[in-house]
């Protein structure tokens, strides 16, 4: 079974993703922090990332930095899943891509089902 | 501290509550679809809670706006757009709020309109905004049914897109006194129940564009609305 890896530190909002995607069929781990990620990331790697980027003590572009730097991490796809709005998200899509961010989602309106789908497009 | 500065204060407090709120809005739209994908509540349950916080977080982004737009005194930048597919939009986002609220939606547009100039972000955000309030202003009111209208100005080369269907009175002059107590009232509009933000919200944004929310009539119903000039680059081919 398919494992995404949800990096998100609102728990209640994380859990809710976690369900949703055990519903779709899919295996998913909650973290809240980078640091969480790494260290479960250590022990399972994950099949996919959906990751907010507003993270306690580091954001998550800095998190994709680290996990991108370790070989066998580095072809796992990410979707970017923030509260940042897309006007103020200025980044470089070659930047994005090297950070394998293959999708940024506008967290307050995207649907479950919406997030599920594009899950499901990259796995 | 001088007015400026207790002003500035309150508005960026006022900008972190608005962020904040998208948290617990999220959170009950994503658990009230998953009740829904889950069978654990009714179809039509979770669907209420659903659309209440997806409109909720639809305006919080457009208050956000508006205050940007009222705090830096900026103007947003305009280019062609096509109001009535806007309106259209707007109709669409709006559909299952008012349903829920028992309010019909109709959409009219006279004519056949080229583009107008306009921003359409803002546009959008504003026709939302204007949408919501009108759909809580008229669905305690006997008469619950809304026009979105784009339609000919009387004068000149504009456009005109509004939302229309307060019941009683309401003039300009209301407006402006409206526009004076907001802030300060719990209802600056006796005709409209409520604060009445999402007027307040709609007329920063479109003053930002070089528009301005006025009342008006049309077909026998008071609304809201907003000129536009027409784009004239297609008037060049």
């Amino acid at each position: 079974m398919k494992n995404v890896l949800i990096i998100e530190p609102n728990r209640l909002l994380g859990q809710t993703y976690v369900k949703s995607l055990q519903l779709a069929g899919l295996e998913a781990r909650l973290v809240g922090d980078a640091q969480e990620a790494i260290d479960y990331a250590d022990t399972k790697n994950p099949d996919l990332v959906l990751i907010e980027l507003q993270l306690a003590n580091h954001s998550g572009l800095e998190f994709l930095h680290e996990f991108r730097s370790y070989a066998e991490w580095q072809k796992v796809p990410v979707i970017v899943n923030t509260v940042i709005p897309k006007q103020r998200f200025n980044y470089d899509p070659q930047y994005l891509e090297q950070l394998g961010i293959k999708k940024v989602i506008y967290k307050p309106t995207a649907s479950l089902q919406q997030i599920i789908r594009e899950i499901r497009a990259l796995l | 501290m001088d007015n400026r500065t207790h002003g500035g204060d309150y508005a960026k407090m006022l900008w972190s509550v608005a962020e904040h709120l998208k948290a617990p809005l999220s959170v009950i739209s994503r658990q009230a679809e998953l009740a829904c994908l889950s069978g654990q509540y009714s179809l039509d349950e979770a669907a209420k809670m659903q659309t209440q916080a997806d409109i909720g977080l639809a305006l919080v982004d457009s208050y956000l706006l508006g205050l940007d737009l009222w705090q830096n005194q900026t103007e947003l930048p305009l280019e062609a757009v096509s109001v009535s597919g806007i309106m259209a939009d707007t109709a669409h986002r709006l559909y299952r709020y008012a349903r829920q609220m028992d309010v019909t939606l109709e959409i009219s547009v006279e004519g056949r309109f080229g583009p107008a100039m306009a921003n359409p972000k803002g546009l959008k955000a504003a026709m939302l905004s204007l949408g919501c309030a009108m759909v809580e202003a008229v669905q305690s009111s006997q008469k619950r049914r809304l026009t979105l209208a784009v339609h000919r100005s009387g004068q000149g080369q504009g456009m005109i897109a509004g939302i229309y269907g307060i019941s009683g009175q309401f003039n300009s002059s209301q407006w402006e006194s409206g526009q004076v107590l907001h802030g300060k009232s719990h209802q600056p509009l006796p005709a409209l129940h409520g604060s009445g933000a999402g007027l307040f919200v709609a007329s920063s944004i479109l003053q930002a564009m070089g528009s301005q929310l006025d009342a008006g009539r049309r077909l026998r119903q008071n609304g809201l609305r907003a000129e536009f000039l027409r784009s004239q680059q297609l008037a060049l081919i």
